[in-house]
């Protein structure tokens, strides 16, 4: 399976930043941007949905605190008690580094893990990578064919793309799927097409 | 710039009106209950100490904070730096007010002050050659001056940047900023140990300087948020966004964790190690104070964790403030835990028939009359220069700052 993007090739993060802005202004939805840092207020420009990773991290860093304090309990009061400086088995005060420590892994591996799935990266898989450029001075704006199939449509977000300062507009043709953003429902945009 | 009709701020009558409300009926409220107290000097005059220096410490977080962000090149902050300046500016009255109250009420809080108590102690004989009474007044004189002294000239530093900003005042900028964060590492430890610490000079802990400056810090930034938002509310600083909120809430949030996790280890050393000189801080606290113990943990760490920990909370005016108000209640009560127990117990000679006075009208109307002062300084500060460093090299950045 082939899938065909438009690449704007920037030399600027905010020139990029204005033509994402230019872009969405005239209905056209920045399909994923390419950038050798994070650019502030990128985000808010594409009209993604606030992230959910921070929720995940959440429910992980609860999990670990109550694997924590499970394991601690069946450990030192259930399975094998000892009597350690006169306290009670069950001695809360100890057991906070442990469930301080617990919850920090739970969180930071399980929110690394989830980014890995959410965005398709593994060790097992091929990385297709769209533009090499964009690890180095390059900043890419990347617009699926697929969504925009008209030739009308196409001509349009090319001249668009020129029209705000991209140095290339290319074609780019690949294996694998961008994987789909979470975009913020936006009436102006479902309307336009 | 576009905004140029409100970067004057006005001491109006409101603002008059609100620290002088806060100051009279702090005043009555202290007067009762300096008066229903009288039998216990040792209450009065701690409870004095501490709110003196509760209010000092919020300058004295200001103060750090902005020569911590000059020095790290930060430059989101510029917008509210006349705020925090202002607050800074409380520093030489409440430092000198600190002088005075310690050294009238030092008899009464501090029971190494008697010479005679001292000559019978063989740990505090020993200890004699830095907790003497000329060593300890010389030395609060000298935090005093140094760390008013810096916060003016770091003040002075920046407003003459109003009418032309020169490259050589970036450049002093710095070096004051480094001048005052190497004192401050020292003297905040040092003051730490002198005013609340030595309050049971048997007793010691390594972590008592980074536990009490985290403490006022994060009450200085919660401060700071309240401060902004009202003055949002008042429709100045119109080019402070949400961004800048939730940066000084994210300071909020991590500072209470800081606090909790200094103060957490400092209890659970001494308590898993469970020697007496040790625990005697927390057995008392522990005897006579069970719900503030408990209460201060839930407010100064709990609420704000699991409250502040959500992006929305520090960008909703009304969570974020209420959250504040809380921060600043429970480090009051940690100072007030920190500072009434230890004086009563040594006072009374072991302290077994001792009363020990919960929070009261006393500690209540001290805190309003200080929150009056501290506001009208604040406030006339302010009115004094322009709400907006205009010419600072880095006031771009604040204004396009983005989380």
């Amino acid at each position: 399976m082939q899938h065909k993007y438009i690449l704007g090739v920037y030399d600027d993060d905010d020139t990029l930043l204005d033509a994402v802005k230019r872009l969405r202004a005239e209905g056209y939805r920045a399909h994923e941007v390419f950038s050798p840092f994070p650019i502030h207020g990128l985000d808010e420009a594409m009209g993604l949905q606030d992230t959910r990773l921070h929720t995940a991290g959440f429910i992980y860093g609860a999990t670990g605190t109550l694997t924590a304090v499970g394991a601690m309990t069946a450990i030192q009061v259930l399975d094998w008690p000892i009597i350690v400086g006169g306290k009670p088995f069950f001695s809360l005060p100890a057991f906070v580094p442990i469930i301080f420590e617990l919850t920090v892994l739970f969180a930071a591996i399980g929110m690394v893990v989830t980014f890995y799935i959410r965005n398709g990266f593994s060790i097992f898989k091929p990385l297709e990578v769209v533009d090499k450029r964009a690890t180095d001075d390059k900043f890419i704006l990347a617009l699926c064919c697929k969504q925009y199939s008209s030739d009308e449509d196409q001509g349009k977000i090319r001249s668009l793309l020129r029209s705000t300062g991209a140095s290339e507009v290319n074609d780019r043709v690949m294996q694998t799927e961008l994987l789909p953003n979470l975009f913020k429902a936006d009436e102006e945009l479902v309307a336009h097409h | 710039m576009a905004q140029n009709d409100k970067l004057q701020f006005e001491f109006s009558g409101k603002e008059r009106r609100l620290s002088f409300t806060l100051l009279a009926v702090g005043l009555v409220l202290a007067a009762i209950g300096i008066f229903t107290n009288l039998d216990s000097p040792t209450h009065i005059w701690t409870s004095l100490l501490y709110n003196t220096f509760f209010f000092v410490g919020i300058a004295l977080g200001a103060t750090f904070f902005i020569s911590a962000s000059t020095q790290g090149y930060g430059g989101w902050y510029i917008v509210f730096r006349r705020v925090m300046e202002a607050m800074s500016m409380y520093l030489p009255i409440g430092g000198v007010l600190l002088i005075i109250v310690t050294y009238l009420g030092a008899p009464y809080i501090y029971h190494w002050w008697d010479p005679a108590v001292v000559a019978h102690d063989s740990i505090l004989s020993q200890k004699a050659a830095y907790l003497n009474v000329p060593g300890f007044m010389i030395r609060l004189c000298v935090y005093v001056i140094g760390w008013s002294g810096l916060a003016f000239l770091l003040r002075r530093n920046s407003v003459q940047g109003d009418t032309e900003y020169t490259r050589k005042m970036y450049q002093n900028s710095k070096y004051i900023a480094a001048a005052f964060l190497v004192f401050f590492a020292v003297s905040e430890s040092m003051a730490a140990w002198d005013l609340f610490m030595s309050i049971q000079p048997h007793w010691f802990s390594t972590m008592w300087g980074w536990y009490n400056f985290l403490s006022y810090f994060v009450t200085s930034m919660s401060v700071t948020y309240l401060l902004c938002a009202y003055l949002q509310s008042q429709g100045y600083l119109p080019y402070m966004t949400k961004e800048h909120f939730q940066d000084i809430g994210k300071f909020m949030f991590a500072f209470s964790i800081a606090w909790t996790y200094v103060y957490f280890s400092q209890f659970m050393l001494i308590w898993y190690s469970n020697m007496p000189e040790e625990t005697i801080y927390f057995k008392i606290r522990a005897a006579h104070y069970p719900f503030l113990m408990w209460f201060m943990f839930i407010i100064n760490f709990i609420t704000p964790f699991l409250i502040l920990i959500a992006r929305g909370a520090k960008r909703n005016f009304k969570v974020a403030c209420s959250l504040a108000v809380v921060i600043i209640i429970g480090h009051w009560v940690d100072f007030f835990q920190m500072s009434i127990p230890g004086a009563i117990a040594n006072m009374s000679h072991g302290g077994h028939e001792a009363h020990y006075p919960g929070i009261g009208l006393l500690e209540i109307g001290l805190f309003l009359t200080y929150a009056g002062l501290f506001l009208f300084v604040f406030f006339r500060n302010l009115a004094s220069v322009s709400l907006l460093p205009v010419n600072h090299p880095l006031v771009k950045e604040s204004f396009v700052h983005h989380t």
